[in-house]
């Protein structure tokens, strides 16, 4: 194919009107050639405007939550088949029987606390995917660095996430500081480098410290702050 | 009280990766970066980028395949491409959204393929349009949808014919009558004029 049929043909290439046999010496000229593809990606960038020009209609609510499962049950059987590939008929289904009963057995000891972690995790999810909520990055407050970062939801849904080491006997305790105020109020303690919680209005500043198990009434050691 | 541990346990490491690693309140993360976390296994970013483009992505397949329940299988199933194989996308080959919504276009296509013997459901014609992109998207649909407006009235309907209803050149030929030359350099011209439309 010369460059001349090419350049014929990449319009219809890219709206996806070729006849097969063109197709085929369209991709055949298209591989190892940069300049063509710089053309056909050219081109597809002008079909996705005639996509964009579509009037838009709402995706039914329900189906977010189909993909999610559909994902999970995507990323089971990839992390199965490398298991159970080569494997005998036998084998394979009496292990799986096998593994099918001890999950079963464990989902039912964790039921509750999975039906817990699922309402969190609801919450987180609405909380990051809502456009008004604000990222703020928390500092060190001796050398700046950054060591995570603080979600703030409309509804004052708080989510802080960081990524700093906790020593032994030792658990992190949030804190928010008032408009106007310098006395910290405890917002509880974690083991975890996580944290979902609702915040009063008027909190300014957010911050994490690092203290004994049970926590403090101030903050001992300040990690990390994030003003809002 | 919540259950901080189970909580935890439920954040992979990806999305761990992924939260560390957002910007600050004056910034979006943009297409390219949720497509490298969605590339290293984050769902939050997946869902972020679903909340985004879903939109857009279920209209064309909508209106590709015409019937709402096989327009939410195309959506599912580009989502469910994008997981797979966002580690495919180069930025040098285009947009995030031009990649994903050439997908789209292929999966419809093939799926009103399949039906196109079978009688689909009709779309209903006063189901709701709803807008629920952000400022940015929607102003450049708004932009896209004036470009196609201005172009000549049969420049429109060649390229209409061609992406939407997935016809050949040759079939939309012995449709309309219009010579295959013709159809050739309607298609090229058209998309140069939408662009610099698009661009004004």
């Amino acid at each position: 194919m010369t460059d001349p049929d090419f350049q014929e043909l990449v319009a219809l290439c890219a709206l996806g009107a070729l006849e097969p046999a063109q197709m085929a010496r369209v991709e055949a000229h298209l591989k190892n050639n940069p300049q063509a593809q710089a053309i056909l990606f050219n081109h597809l960038e002008s079909v996705a405007l005639l996509a964009q020009a579509v009037p838009i209609h709402a995706p039914p609510p329900n189906l977010k939550s189909k993909l999610a499962r559909r994902i999970r049950s995507h990323q089971k059987l990839s992390f199965l088949a490398p298991v159970w590939f080569g494997k005998s008929f036998w084998t394979s289904s009496v292990a799986t029987v096998f593994v099918f009963g001890l999950m079963l057995s464990v989902v039912g000891l964790q039921h509750t606390q999975t039906l817990q972690a699922n309402r969190q995790m609801r919450r987180l999810e609405a909380l990051l995917a809502a456009s008004q909520t604000k990222v703020f990055l928390m500092q060190s407050l001796s050398n700046q660095a950054v060591v995570g970062r603080v979600f703030l939801a409309a509804d004052r849904q708080l989510f802080i996430s960081h990524t700093m080491g906790l020593e032994k006997a030792k658990t992190w305790q949030a804190w928010y500081i008032k408009k106007g105020q310098s006395t910290p109020i405890s917002l509880g303690t974690t083991a975890d480098s996580h944290l979902l919680i609702r915040l009063s209005d008027d909190a300014a500043v957010v911050a994490v410290s690092e203290e004994p198990l049970g926590g403090s009434k101030l903050p001992t050691l300040i990690r990390g702050v994030a003003k809002l | 009280m919540f259950c901080w541990q189970t909580f935890q346990q439920r954040i992979s490491p990806p999305d761990r990766r992924f939260l560390s690693q957002m910007p600050n309140a004056s910034q979006t993360m943009s297409d390219e970066q949720l497509l490298a976390a969605i590339a290293g296994q984050s769902q939050i970013a997946l869902e972020m980028l679903y909340d985004r483009h879903a939109g857009v992505v279920y209209s064309l397949a909508r209106k590709i395949v015409r019937s709402p329940r096989d327009a939410e299988e195309v959506l599912q199933d580009v989502f469910l491409r994008v997981w797979t194989r966002a580690g495919d996308y180069n930025a040098l080959k285009g947009k995030p959204l031009t990649w994903m919504l050439t997908i789209t276009h292929h999966l419809a296509i093939d799926l009103y393929r399949r039906n196109s013997l079978r009688q689909t459901e009709l779309l209903e014609e006063n189901s709701p349009q709803i807008s629920l992109e952000a400022d940015v998207v929607a102003l450049e649909r708004i932009a896209a949808q004036n470009a196609l407006q201005k172009l000549e009235p049969s420049d429109r309907l060649v390229l209409e014919a061609l992406y939407f209803e997935g016809l050949s050149q040759s079939q939309l030929s012995s449709r309309t009558g219009i010579p295959l030359g013709t159809i050739k350099s309607k298609a090229r011209t058209a998309l140069q004029q939408l662009k610099k439309f698009f661009d004004e």
